[in-house]
């Protein structure tokens, strides 16, 4: 491996990689989208260089057309070279591209989960490429397969090498598709936002791997990402791009320290920020759970015997004040949701819920319909939660009609109009549809539908996270900002913990259905006490993992 | 229904579905003679062939009987399209309903509806339909509830899976958590979604339900003779193939007439109601 890391060195005073003027368009019908407009870079060997940008700027676009592996003939790139090694790549036969993908140059995609056949085993799909490229024998493949895998440290490998992609955690895959990119020894290895489906703790896992391979293998790196703190760690150079352009490039240091261009500017201050509401600490409760558990069964066999229960929530106590604001926090599957859903009585759950003066558990279904305009909820994807069959204005009044509030239908509107213009979105184009607004926007109409009816408590799950960093910080203000005017209280739910600790005045750690941690948020932050909480907040806030048992792989 | 005529197919099936829908209710007044009529004389006359008695022309030929091929296809997208019309309905508002209640409701409902669904899958039709008539006699009535009660599983099927997935949403849920009732859920949410998908399945069916139509009257199962059918028009003339084949291909150009205009139209209706292509 030194040898290789020697050779690849000698090579670095000419660029491995070279873009220049690269262009992609998409057409469809009459329409043509410009994804990428003109966009020039080099990568030397062995260097990182980022390529920062929100959704939409064109980041992976120009990635996959250094493969050439756009959907052609939908796609077309009407100007630009990409030379590899001194080889024209634009344009370039299907067969030489075939030699360099997955060869010189390989990529990891963002979905470890789609991204492996689910038919066959990893060791299989890891040996195919050593055979394909390398005309490596069957049992030559096996042994170099488990070599990788030890190496992009999979535990078990013997035993995993035999596993079917869904046997596999997110991270473990994560893993196995990087020791597939591996496999050759590429030049260069793509990395298109690795670690975005993954939790924090398994994202500082995977960062630090594959910092730990690139020294090792001397090869260079693209690392494609929106996530401002990552490409910080990871890149030796920066490319922000926007809109299909590169609007500033330069070293790391120079991009965090003295970036020029506005639009690298408001990415850097878009950094959730801001302290929690201040609301009176005796203020009275609103919500508050005592021992929740929610089981859910699992049936086998014709009779659908009972065998056993996933305990999404098992014994969690929350209490909620007004105007407060308590953060839940944990990794995916950690029941957060479900806690969530619980409390709103939308999945049935055992143990005491109380509602300002009420205890809430056991109403029926009709009985709980008049307390429904006091409890409320938004969801994380702002494009499932809206009826794409109903205007802006009838979603938004919908909950009015239910709840019978507003005497005429020009009274509700006239609600409708001020709830709209509450969250920022222009009353004028209430009678427009949902896929007619962006993601921010569609999650400003989310929380007016919810805030339209007055309610004293609102669950939000996730309402942030499937936004660009810019919207987030943008929605995060218009929640506190709601809060203040309307003294709610908030359920925060969130993977996110910087979003969380600038929104919440108390965090409820979770994991496996468990409260591991639960406290004032400055204390928890500032002075974890559980050795879970600690891995979370070094893997959220430095990108850092912490070895220990308390976090998974 | 711009839209619908602005590709290719779905101009085609525009234009078919119409054509065939104005010579049906006009057959009295397009078809040139009585389909009944039987001239023995001018038995198996090739298309083009003049009457000896009174000198007009068979444009199409006649059968055995001596009946007007032509008149006899006229008369018989009349019987295609009420065929077709009333048994979609029928199968399509019983499929309908059962496949919207028992995806929403779930529980034993759902599992008795499927079991029925599986067991009538497990039977052939023919069978189905000897028996039926067997029973209650042959007749255009009882094709058209053949046809009927016989296409309802896969609306049912269909439908179930659909109010499966959008019961699921986000925006049921945020309906549910509005204090929505299930009538809200089921008429504000779920049957607008529903509405398209089942336009353009229905339309499938009709082309489906023609073809059955003609395959119970060619096994003499269907509608009972001398009433032109398209089925029945190739089971009389399959005999006499080698000799007048107009007898037989005519008739059999009609059923893939009508069944590719329904079918064009259906695909076309799909990309039209389909609201991510919009």
């Amino acid at each position: 491996m030194d040898e290789q890391t020697d050779s690849l060195k000698q090579g670095s005073a000419e660029p491995l990689l070279s873009v220049r003027d690269l262009k992609a368009e998409f057409h469809q019908g009459e329409d043509v989208v410009h994804a990428v407009r003109g966009v020039s870079f080099d990568i030397a060997a062995g260097e990182s260089l980022g390529l920062v940008g929100e959704s939409g700027s064109g980041k992976s676009v120009t990635a996959m057309s250094i493969l050439q592996l756009l959907p052609y003939p939908e796609a077309t790139h009407p100007g630009g070279s990409i030379v590899f090694r001194g080889q024209e790549l634009m344009g370039a036969p299907e067969k030489t591209m075939r030699a360099i993908r997955g060869d010189r140059i390989a990529m990891v995609f963002q979905e470890p989960m789609t991204s492996m056949n689910p038919l066959f085993t990893i060791g299989k799909q890891i040996s195919e490429v050593l055979i394909y490229h390398k005309n490596m024998q069957k049992d030559a493949a096996y042994d170099r397969t488990l070599e990788l895998l030890r190496l992009v440290g999979l535990p078990d490998p013997e035993q995993r090498i035999n596993s079917f992609p869904h046997q596999l955690s997110g991270g473990q895959l994560q893993r196995s598709m990087i020791a597939m990119a591996l496999a050759n020894e590429p030049d260069i290895l793509i990395a298109d936002e690795p670690t975005t489906a993954l939790d924090v703790t398994i994202q500082a896992q995977i960062l630090e791997l594959i910092k730990d391979l690139q020294r090792r293998f001397g090869m260079a790196l693209l690392w494609i990402t929106h996530d401002l703190s990552v490409v910080r760690k990871m890149a030796d150079r920066i490319c922000v791009m926007s809109d299909g352009e590169i609007v500033e490039h330069g070293s790391a240091e120079d991009i965090f320290m003295r970036a020029q261009h506005p639009y690298t500017l408001r990415l850097l201050a878009s950094e959730p920020k801001g302290k929690p509401a201040k609301a009176a600490a005796d203020a009275p409760i609103i919500m508050s759970a005592n021992d929740m558990k929610v089981w859910f069964p699992i049936k086998v066999g014709l009779m659908r015997r009972t065998e056993g229960f996933v305990k999404a929530v098992d014994g969690i106590s929350v209490t909620v004040q007004e105007g407060h604001t308590v953060g839940v926090v944990g990794e995916s599957g950690s029941g957060k949701t479900t806690l969530g859903r619980a409390l709103l009585r939308l999945l049935n759950s055992e143990g005491a819920i109380r509602f300002e003066d009420s205890e809430i558990q056991g109403l029926t279904v009709e009985e709980m319909r008049p307390l429904r305009r006091e409890m409320q909820i938004v969801f994380q994807d702002p494009f499932g939660s809206l009826s794409p069959r109903m205007s802006v204005a009838r979603i938004v009044g919908e909950g009015l009609r239910i709840n019978n509030i507003g005497a005429t239908k020009a009274e509700r509107e006239e609600m409708v109009v001020q709830a709209l213009g509450e969250v920022g979105i222009d009353p004028e184009g209430r009678n427009r549809y949902p896929h007619e607004f962006s993601g921010g926007q569609r999650q400003r109409i989310a929380i007016a539908r919810a805030m339209v009816l007055k309610p004293r408590f609102v669950v939000l799950d996730e309402p942030t996270s499937a936004l660009d960093r810019s919207v987030q910080a943008q929605i995060v203000d218009l929640l506190r900002d709601l809060q203040e005017r309307h003294k709610l209280a908030y359920l925060f739910i969130s993977h996110d913990l910087k979003v969380v600790r600038a929104l919440s005045d108390s965090v409820v750690v979770m994991k496996d259905g468990k409260v591991v941690e639960a406290g004032p948020a400055d204390e928890v932050f500032d002075d974890p006490k559980e050795e879970y909480t600690q891995a979370l907040l070094k893997a959220a806030f430095d990108l850092e993992a912490v070895d220990t048992a308390a976090v998974s792989t | 229904m711009l839209n619908l005529m602005k590709t290719t197919k779905g101009f085609c099936g525009v234009v078919l579905m119409t054509f065939l829908l104005f010579v049906g209710i006009g057959a009295d007044l397009v078809s040139p003679r009585d389909p009944l009529a039987q001239d023995l004389r001018a038995r198996l006359t090739e298309p083009g062939g003049v009457s000896a008695k009174d000198g007009s022309t068979y444009y199409l030929g006649t059968d055995p009987l001596g009946r007007d091929v032509l008149s006899r296809i006229i008369h018989g997208a009349r019987i295609s399209l009420l065929v077709g019309f009333t048994a979609v309905l029928i199968s399509g508002t019983i499929g309908t309903l059962l496949g919207l209640l028992s995806g929403f409701y779930r529980g034993w409902l759902d599992a008795v509806v499927m079991r029925v669904v599986d067991m009538q899958l497990a039977m052939p039709l023919i069978v189905f339909a000897i028996a039926w008539m067997g029973f209650f006699g042959a007749g255009l009535l009882s094709v058209v509830l053949v046809i009927g009660i016989w296409g309802w599983v896969q609306y049912a099927r269909f439908t179930r899976s659909f109010v499966l997935s959008i019961k699921e949403t986000e925006y049921v849920l945020a309906s549910r958590a509005l204090g929505a009732s299930t009538p809200t859920i089921i008429f504000q949410h779920i049957a607008p979604n529903l509405i398209g998908p089942v336009i353009v399945m229905a339309t499938l069916q009709m082309g489906h339900a023609v073809l059955l139509e003609s395959t119970l009257s060619f096994l003499g199962v269907g509608v009972n003779p001398p009433t032109p059918t398209w089925g029945g028009m190739v089971a009389d003339g399959r005999n006499y193939m080698d000799t007048s084949w107009w007898t037989v291909v005519l008739p059999g150009i009609a059923i893939t007439l009508f069944v590719l205009g329904a079918n064009f139209l259906g695909d076309a209706l799909r990309d039209v109601l389909d609201p991510k292509i919009k």
